[in-house]
C-alpha cells in the first residue's frame, strides 16, 4: 500500500487557454504538491453536480505555485473542465500514481500520439535536468493534434510529415542502429494503446527498453476500487491485474500484456 | 451526549456512517483518520485469490456507475496476514474509542463460506461478518445464492451453527430478486443478526456508435444516486416486515440521503460510490448529520423507522 499522505483540495483556476477546438491548457493553484512527470491528478469542477467520476489528468507542467494540465475534450467530463474560467474552483486529488523512471546521462527518445504529448512535456524537462539527451517524435491525426517536437507528423498530412509516428520511428531507429553510440538507451511513450504497442514492438527489435503511460476508466485513483485494471506480467512471469492508478500509470512496456 | 451513537445488533457505533464493501480500503487513511467512521467494511474476500474480470470494468451512466470488478482480491490468507494487520494499525481498538471492522466475504458453496468464517474466527480484531451472497452457487448450477431464499436460509443456518464468537453476522441482500422480503425472512429465520441492503442492481451499457458493450464482461452492478430510490424502498419494506437491525446502502451521497434511510428504518448507513464523487463524503456526512440533529435538539435513535406515510 502506498502510504503517502494525500490531500483532497479545492483550488482556484488561474487561467484556461484554448489551443484549438479540442485542446486546452488549464492552469490552477498548486497547494504544495510536487508531482513528477507521468503522475496524475483527479479533477472535478466544484460546481459539477451530476457526474460521478473525477477526470484523471496527467501533469503537463508545474511551478511551485501552479499546476498545468493539457487536456483534450473527449467526453462530457473533459468538456466540463473545458468550460472552466479564471476564478472557478476545482476539486483536486493528487499527485497520484507512479511517474516515469528518469535515466541519467543517457540518450532518450520520446514518442507521443495526440493527447499522449501531455505527460512527456514535463518529462522532457526532467530528463534534460538529469543530463540526458532528448529527442521528441510526435504524431497526430490532423494539425490540431500536433505539438512542438523534433519531428512531427500527421495522418492526413495537414502539418509536418505525412503518416504515422511509428513509420518515422522505425526509420529513426534503423538509422541510429548503425552505430552503438547513436542508439537510444530508453524510449518513453504515451498515446493510443495500439500506437504504444507498436512502439514497444519496434523498440524490442533494437533492444531498447520502453516506458509507457497507460489510461483506463478510473474511480478512486488510489488503488482501492480496482476499476482501472491492466494485465501485466509479474517478476515470476505470472500474469495478473494491476491498477493503472496506483501501480501505474507508467509501466515498463515489456511487462504489459498487450493483447488481452 | 453523543447524538449520533447507534448500534447494529451487538456492534456499538459512535456514529451511524460506515462504508460500502468494495469502495473503500485502508488507502483512504492517507486522506483522513479512519477512526472518524462509525465502522469500516472491507472489500469482499474469497477463499482463494480472485483475478477479477477483464477491463474495462467501469462505465459511468447518468447518476450511476456500472462496475464489473469480479471480486478481485488476494484471497483469505493474504487478507489475514497482510490486509487485516494493516487495518488494525489504523483503527483504534481501545476500549472507549473503538472503530469496529466488519469483514465482507463470499464463497462458491456453503462449505466454502463456513471455511472462511472458521479461519476468521481464529484471528482478533473483527467485529462482524458481512456475507456477500451475490455470487454464483456452484452447488446450484451457478445460480446466485442471493436470489434463492432456500440457499440463503441454509447458508445462514450453517454459518450460525459454526460460529463460536459473538461477532455480528450480517447477510447482505441483493435487490435483483422478485421479493426481497422473502430473502430477508430466510436470512432472519436462518439466524442472522442483522441485514445489509442493497447490493448493486444488474445493468449494462452499449455504445450506440459501435454496438459494442462498454463493460468487457457485458454487464455489471449499478450503484450511485441512480439506485437510491430502489434502495430506500427495499429498506423500508424489509424494516416494516422484520424486526432486525438494518445496515443500508445504495446511492447515499449526502447527509440528507442518510436521514431518509434512517426514517425508512436503517440503523447504520454505508457510503459507497459517493466515496468516488468526493473521497471525504463520509466525514462530511457525519459532521452535517450531527449539526442537523443538534439544531433540532434531536438524536438519531428517536427518528429511526419513523417515516410518515
Amino acid at each position: 500500500m502506498n502510504t503517502t499522505k494525500k490531500e483532497y483540495s479545492n483550488v482556484q483556476v488561474k487561467q484556461k487557454i484554448r489551443l484549438n477546438k479540442c485542446y486546452f491548457l488549464l492552469e490552477t493553484e498548486n497547494h504544495q504538491t510536487s508531482p513528477s512527470a507521468g503522475q496524475f491528478y483527479l479533477l472535478r469542477p466544484e460546481r459539477e453536480q451530476n457526474s460521478i467520476l473525477h477526470i484523471p489528468v496527467s501533469i503537463f507542467d508545474r511551478t511551485e505555485n501552479e499546476l498545468r494540465f493539457l487536456i483534450k475534450i473527449v467526453g462530457v467530463g473533459t468538456e466540463a473542465l473545458g468550460e472552466l474560467i479564471t476564478g472557478d474552483r476545482l476539486k483536486i486529488l493528487g499527485p497520484l500514481g507512479n511517474g516515469f523512471k528518469i535515466t541519467e546521462g543517457k540518450k532518450t527518445l520520446l514518442v507521443s500520439g495526440g493527447i499522449g504529448y501531455a505527460p512527456l512535456y514535463l518529462l522532457k524537462k526532467e530528463l534534460m535536468y538529469a543530463g540526458n539527451q532528448v529527442v521528441c517524435l510526435h504524431g497526430g491525426r490532423t494539425t490540431e493534434d500536433t505539438f512542438e517536437a523534433d519531428l512531427t507528423c500527421t495522418e492526413d498530412g495537414s502539418s509536418g510529415l505525412k503518416g504515422m509516428v511509428t513509420e518515422y520511428l522505425l526509420k529513426f531507429l534503423e538509422e541510429n542502429a548503425k552505430s552503438r553510440e547513436q542508439q537510444f538507451d530508453m524510449i518513453y511513450c504515451c498515446g493510443p494503446e495500439k500506437m504504444m504497442q507498436a512502439v514497444y514492438l519496434l523498440a524490442s527489435r533494437f533492444d531498447i527498453p520502453v516506458q509507457v503511460s497507460l489510461e483506463e476508466y478510473m474511480a478512486c485513483g488510489m488503488g482501492v476500487c480496482l476499476g482501472c485494471a491492466v494485465k501485466v506480467r509479474t517478476d515470476e512471469e505470472k500474469k495478473e491485474y494491476k491498477t493503472v492508478c496506483n501501480d501505474g500509470p507508467v509501466f515498463p512496456a515489456n511487462k504489459v500484456v498487450w493483447d488481452e | 451526549m453523543n447524538r449520533l451513537e447507534t448500534a447494529l445488533g451487538k456492534i456499538v457505533l459512535k456514529n451511524p456512517v460506515t462504508v460500502a464493501s468494495g469502495t473503500f480500503g485502508p488507502e483512504y487513511g492517507n486522506l483522513f483518520d479512519l477512526n472518524r467512521l462509525g465502522a469500516v467494511v472491507t472489500k469482499t474476500i474469497t477463499l482463494q485469490p480472485k483475478e477479477g474480470n477483464p477491463p474495462p470494468r467501469l462505465y459511468e451512466t447518468p447518476s450511476g456507475l456500472l462496475n464489473s470488478i469480479g471480486l478481485q482480491n488476494p484471497g483469505l490468507e493474504y487478507f489475514v496476514n497482510h490486509s487485516l494487520p494493516q487495518y488494525l494499525e489504523l483503527l483504534s481498538q481501545d476500549g472507549a474509542d473503538v472503530t469496529p471492522l466488519i469483514v465482507s466475504f463470499s464463497g462458491a458453496s456453503i462449505s466454502e463460506f463456513v471455511d472462511i468464517m472458521i479461519r476468521l474466527e481464529s484471528v482478533d480484531g473483527i467485529a462482524g461478518y458481512e456475507i456477500n451472497v451475490s455470487c454464483p452457487n456452484v452447488e446450484k448450477e451457478g445460480l446466485s445464492f442471493g436470489v434463492d431464499a432456500r440457499a440463503v436460509y441454509e447458508l445462514t443456518k450453517e454459518l450460525k451453527k459454526n460460529q463460536k464468537s459473538m461477532r455480528e453476522l450480517i447477510i447482505k441482500l441483493s435487490p435483483n430478486v422478485t421479493d426481497i422480503v422473502e430473502i430477508a425472512r430466510a436470512a432472519d429465520e436462518g439466524g442472522c443478526d442483522s441485514l445489509a441492503l442493497i447490493n448493486t442492481l444488474l445493468g449494462m451499457a452499449i455504445d450506440w456508435r459501435s454496438g459494442k458493450v462498454h463493460l468487457k464482461k457485458g454487464f455489471g452492478g449499478l450503484s450511485g444516486p441512480a439506485i437510491k430510490p430502489v434502495a430506500l424502498y427495499n429498506v423500508y419494506r424489509v424494516a416494516k416486515a422484520i424486526d432486525i437491525p438494518i445496515l443500508a446502502m445504495g446511492g447515499i451521497t449526502t447527509w440528507q440521503d442518510a436521514l431518509e434511510f434512517f426514517y425508512a428504518g436503517a440503523r447504520v448507513v454505508a457510503i459507497g460510490t459517493a466515496n468516488f464523487i468526493n473521497p471525504l463524503s463520509t466525514i462530511e456526512i457525519i459532521d452535517r448529520l450531527e449539526g442537523y440533529l443538534k439544531n433540532n435538539s434531536s438524536d438519531l435513535d428517536s427518528l429511526i423507522g419513523t417515516v410518515k406515510i
